[in-house]
């Protein structure tokens, strides 16, 4: 469990230019849970991820990472908890092979030489990396490294995953399958994943969807309930997922769809369900 | 090629080939004879999925490569004969790269924007009024950001200060790869516009590189689709996007009305899926579900 109470961040506290990040955030994270993060930048995102990480401190209230609050004193414990995955893969992988790169976290924890393998080998298949073990990471696509880095956060076999915008330079196609991968990690292994995005179409996939505005919980709740909110998510300047707008409008105009629509085939069930498309539909077919 | 405009021939490939480390145990072909060319004045989308040979042909363009002769010519002249004035070709291409940290190379705005006119030996005071044009034309305005330090801009205001530092260059090209990579939907929006009104100056040439069609497919009138370094459709967009299978199944992310109305096609079999915009696509809806 994850829990902030009235958490507030402000970056050069006390200071002329000092910067509020977070205002009063109360957010609880249950054990297991798969959530998407999102917002646009500088709404506190960031900000919160080096909050349950260790790297920043709150200016007032508290984080506690099951139970342990996070402070300096604690940071190596809140870290061997807490597994984060940055943009930009290149940041954060160090080793040449890939099997030493997903080893790293390990043997800085000084665990015996076959439980670094079994972890390493265990991180490597859950990434579908197995035929590249001892390949160099820079020969690698942006999508593997990725993966790479992925595994080695796993690696250190935490309870809460956080991907932070990991999909961002991905091209589509790499984006979906890696979430696909986290989902079933989040189903196999129970452990908790926590991606932070900025994009609409895969918060949906979610169970839970967290919106942060200015520092602050803007809403919070299943996609379908998050995305009724179509004109307010466009007033903070989020993209809303084309299949939901087009409900949205169609409504407007007159027709009468049934039900959430969060994704295409949602659209699609939705208008074969309309009374008179299906009336319309039976004609045809008898 | 039907609605092509009339200009005069600028690029052109003759079945171009390249291979990194050629001749070396870790060989590999990145392009395998592309032939294309491109005139003054069309906005063309190079599409592909990753490794499909896009970053390598942008390369070439510049003839940033070791290239081989009679394969890449710039207004009809082989750019890889010895005596080519490569100095010259570079002042021509304007390239915007993948990341923008690879191409700012100062420490403020203002003095990376001038980069490029000062080593052209461009006067101080004509230089200063490109870096304030060129700022200004990617909305960051020149008094605000002139001085502002490069390593504390945000993403998207560092891919503007790339562009701007592009455009001070006065190139009749503009290449971008990638240019929505990495950016958050504020600033795709705002770099989308910036694009779109970079169209509208008809003198400038405008290739796009992208794995995605989302923004292409509204920034550009030609696609050239591109896979595993060969050219596999050429064409206007909407024609390229009449076939939406093809295009998931090279890995290339659809426009969403495309890839939403292909999804409807299912249910409603005359729908049209060379769809630009959720307009067209309401519209289309409309239609065949309105009260009327």
């Amino acid at each position: 469990m994850i829990e902030l109470d009235r958490v507030s961040f402000t970056y050069r506290e006390g200071e002329p230019d000092a910067v509020p990040a977070l205002r009063d955030l109360d957010l609880a994270l249950e054990p297991g849970q798969f959530v998407a993060i999102i917002g646009h930048n500088g709404s506190g995102k960031s900000t919160l991820v080096k909050l349950l990480t260790a790297v920043l401190y709150p200016t007032r209230g508290e984080v506690r990472v099951e139970g342990i609050p996070v402070r300096h004193e604690t940071r190596w414990e809140i870290r061997r908890r807490v597994s984060v995955v940055f943009q930009d893969p290149d940041d954060q992988l160090v080793m040449n092979r890939i099997a030493d790169d997903v080893a790293f976290g390990p043997e800085n924890l000084g665990l015996p030489r076959e439980e670094i393998a079994s972890r390493v080998d265990f991180a490597l298949d859950a990434m579908g990396l197995v035929g590249l073990t001892d390949r160099i990471v820079d020969d690698l696509s942006l999508g593997q490294k990725q993966r790479v880095a992925i595994a080695g956060a796993l690696a250190m076999q935490p309870r809460f995953l956080i991907l932070d915008e990991p999909t961002s330079l991905l091209p589509a196609g790499a984006g979906t399958d890696l979430i696909e991968t986290a989902r079933e990690l989040n189903r196999r292994e129970g452990m908790s994943v926590i991606h932070v995005t900025h994009s609409m179409t895969e918060a949906v996939l979610f169970d839970r969807v967290i919106v942060l505005d200015e520092g602050g919980l803007f809403l919070d709740g299943t996609p379908a309930e998050v995305f009724r909110h179509v004109d307010e998510l466009r007033s903070i300047g989020l993209d809303i997922p084309l299949a939901a707008d087009l409900a949205h409008r169609l409504r407007a105009r007159g027709v009468p769809l049934e039900g959430d629509v969060l994704t295409e085939a949602d659209l699609r069930d939705a208008i074969a369900a309309l009374p008179r498309f299906a009336a319309a539909r039976r004609e045809s077919s008898g | 090629m039907t609605d092509r405009p009339g200009g005069a021939l600028l690029v052109e490939l003759k079945k171009f080939r390249y291979t990194y480390l050629e001749g070396t145990p870790r060989a590999s072909e990145a392009v395998r004879g592309v032939s294309f060319e491109i005139r003054c004045g069309e906005h063309v989308g190079i599409v592909g999925p990753t490794q499909s040979g896009k970053s390598t042909i942008v390369d070439a363009f510049a003839h940033l490569l070791r290239l081989k002769a009679g394969q890449v010519f710039y207004e009809g002249e082989d750019v890889a004969v010895p005596d080519y004035d490569r100095a010259a070709l570079r002042r021509s291409v304007g390239i915007v790269f993948q990341r923008p940290d690879f191409q700012l190379l100062e420490d403020v705005v203002g003095k990376d924007v001038a980069f490029g006119p000062t080593m052209d030996g461009l006067p101080a005071e004509e230089t200063r009024q490109r870096v304030e044009e060129s700022l200004e034309a990617v909305g960051l305005s020149y008094p605000e950001f002139r001085l502002r330090y490069v390593h504390a801009l945000s993403g998207g205001q560092k891919r503007r200060a790339a562009i701007a530092g592009v455009l001070a260059m006065h190139t009749p090209l503009l290449v971008l790869d990638e240019p929505m990579a990495g950016l958050d939907p504020r600033g795709r929006r705002e770099l989308f516009e910036l694009l779109m009104r970079l169209r509208e100056q008809h003198d400038l040439t405008l290739v796009i590189c992208s794995s995605s069609l989302a923004d292409t497919s509204l920034l550009c009138d030609r696609l050239v689709v591109l896979d595993e370094g060969r050219v596999v459709m050429d064409g206007p967009v909407r024609e390229v996007l009449e076939e939406p299978e093809r295009l998931s199944g090279l890995g290339i992310a659809l426009p969403e009305p495309v890839s939403c109305a292909r999804e409807l096609k299912r249910i409603l079999p005359d729908l049209p899926v060379d769809l630009l915009t959720e307009d067209e696509l309401e519209r289309e809806l409309l239609t065949r579900l309105g009260s009327t």
